[in-house]
């Protein structure tokens, strides 16, 4: 789980391509594991990845992603949010300590673990991305310097 | 942690809303707060029997911060959106009340912890809840309709 996790967290930072498809190319177990969880979905739509499926769908007004394995079992949701959209007390450390930064992706990775927050902070010369787990504090997932 | 908990439940029930007296030493929160919350704005003090409480504008949300006398930050409260919520919690409300209607949503912090309450309006029952930033879900009160 730890490595689709983390291969699921690459795939949304760097981005990839996908195959778009109709209902009828994608696992019956997926179909209705995501029809049950995400009753009121509206404007679905099924690619095919490596080796997983992703469904872009409209819920409470919001654009969330989701994805299943090939055998139909539910991965994680995923969404993009505004910082106004994080829990305070990690809107606040991200202007304590990387105040110099802009922001340029966040998003939101939840599975049957928990919540994951993902942010991209850029300057002139320097891109870091930061996690968190759960709401706590910020760790330093990926850092390089701009060419 | 939980006692911090207690008392933070205790306080967001009744506030002794008095003016910040600028006691000796001046606001033991102050520095604290500044440290926090930097770019608050329409800060209001107010001096509890044992807690300092700030209510101040950060992001465009209103927010209540608490402090013990010795100045340490003990948690915050806002309102937020349902939309605000973390997706587990999401997840968790639409699995187990489907489109009820979600009202009165609180969000807290207490160190690194993060959790919610809400009142939930089934057909039979209107439930008041707190639900952990993983989604973890208490009933705290239960009221047949």
């Amino acid at each position: 789980m730890k490595k689709i996790m983390m291969m699921l967290a690459l795939v949304l930072t760097i981005g990839t391509s996908f195959a778009y498809t109709g209902e009828e190319a994608i696992n019956k177990q997926a179909l209705n594991a995501f029809k049950k969880e995400f009753t009121g979905a509206t404007d679905a739509a099924w690619t095919v990845g490596a080796n997983y499926y992703k469904v872009t769908f409209s819920l409470n007004d919001q654009k969330l992603f989701a994805y299943y394995n090939t055998q139909g079992d539910f991965l994680a949701v995923t969404r993009n949010i505004s910082s106004l959209q994080l829990p305070l007390n990690l809107q606040t450390s991200l202007k304590r300590s990387y105040n110099s930064y802009w922001i340029s992706d966040l998003f939101e990775v939840a599975n049957n673990d928990g919540t994951n927050y993902y942010v991209t902070l850029e300057t002139a010369d320097t891109k870091i991305i930061l996690k968190s787990a759960d709401g706590r504090d910020w760790t330093v997932y990926q850092k390089s310097k701009k060419a | 942690m939980k006692r911090s908990i207690i008392v933070f439940s205790a306080i967001l029930s009744v506030i002794t809303a008095t003016a910040f007296a600028g006691a000796k030493g001046g606001n033991p929160a102050e520095a604290t707060f500044q440290k926090e919350f930097n770019g608050a704005t329409d800060v209001k003090w107010n001096e509890g029997k044992d807690v300092i409480s700030a209510s101040f504008v950060l992001s465009d949300s209103r927010v209540i911060a608490y402090f013990s006398t010795e100045g340490e930050l003990l948690g915050t409260a806002r309102n937020v959106l349902f939309n605000q919520l973390p997706l587990a919690v999401i997840r968790e409300i639409n699995n187990r009340y489907g489109n009820a209607p979600v009202f009165d949503i609180v969000e807290y912090t207490s160190g690194t912890d993060t959790f919610y309450g809400m009142v939930v309006d089934t057909p039979t029952k209107r439930l008041k809840l707190k639900i952990s930033a993983e989604g973890e879900v208490t009933v705290q009160q239960k009221e047949k309709k």
